[in-house]
């Protein structure tokens, strides 16, 4: 039996212009909820309708879920302000990169969210297909 | 002796705080190396990252922070204080810590 624990482990993804994000490789169950959580509007669980088996899906915010997987991932990056000062978001609270990612012009966002959303799901992939490796073989190369 | 004594720190596991630190002082001596006592914030302590290794104590100052590798980490009876000996000093440029979010 493997581990169920991850180590924190962080990767570096190229942007244009020479910048760079780095971000964590995995994100824990917590990490993961705190994910969905944003991401989704509350759900009030009417026990009748469940007993019915009538549609209790979730409702998802496509604005927040955007930012919401940003948050979860991102760690650093090398953007800075006109003075070339850097845009310190490294070990700051969720608020102040939350300002941040809500301060740089929409074209650099979208360009961090993409290249987080295509991290996601190359390691969506990976994890996928570790767990249908046989021991032994070789595993996909994480980004 | 040298001594710095701060307000904010942290215990950090990798890119995780493990617990935030609220008051401490960090002292150095030719015999002992550097060694800090502080206060663990109730509340704000992970243990299961707490029990993780390598551990650093992180004090950040204005443009940048001090980090120390924690060789051995003790907590009090209570838990709230500590004491920790550490490896040595190294800084980071213009990348502070502050108080982690709930």
């Amino acid at each position: 039996m493997g581990s169920r624990v991850r180590r924190p482990e962080v990767d570096v993804l190229p942007l244009t212009d020479g910048d760079t994000i780095t971000v964590k490789r995995y994100l824990t169950a917590g990490e993961f909820r705190a994910l969905i959580k944003m991401s989704t509007k509350p759900l009030h669980v009417d026990a009748g309708r469940a007993a019915n088996g009538q549609d209790l899906s979730f409702e998802v915010d496509p604005t927040e879920s955007g930012i919401g997987v940003v948050l979860a991932y991102l760690l650093d990056w090398t953007f800075t302000d006109f003075d070339g000062r850097p845009l310190v978001i490294r070990d700051q609270p969720t608020a102040v990169v939350r300002a941040a990612l809500e301060a740089i012009d929409a074209d650099s966002y979208m360009e961090v969210q993409r290249a987080i959303q295509a991290h996601d799901s190359t390691m969506r992939a990976y994890i996928a297909a570790e767990k249908k490796t046989i021991p032994g073989a070789t595993a996909p190369v994480p980004t | 002796m040298q001594t710095i004594r701060g307000r904010v720190a942290a215990v950090k596991w990798a890119y995780y705080t493990a617990a935030a630190v609220e008051g401490y002082t960090v002292t150095h001596d030719k015999v002992a190396g550097w060694t800090v006592a502080g206060a663990l914030v109730p509340g704000a302590v992970d243990a299961f990252k707490l029990a993780q290794r390598p551990l650093y104590f992180v004090a950040p100052f204005k443009r940048g922070a001090w980090r120390w590798e924690i060789r051995t980490f003790t907590r009090g009876a209570d838990g709230g204080r500590f004491v920790a000996s550490l490896g040595p000093v190294s800084v980071e440029g213009e990348h502070g810590i502050t108080r982690p979010s709930p």
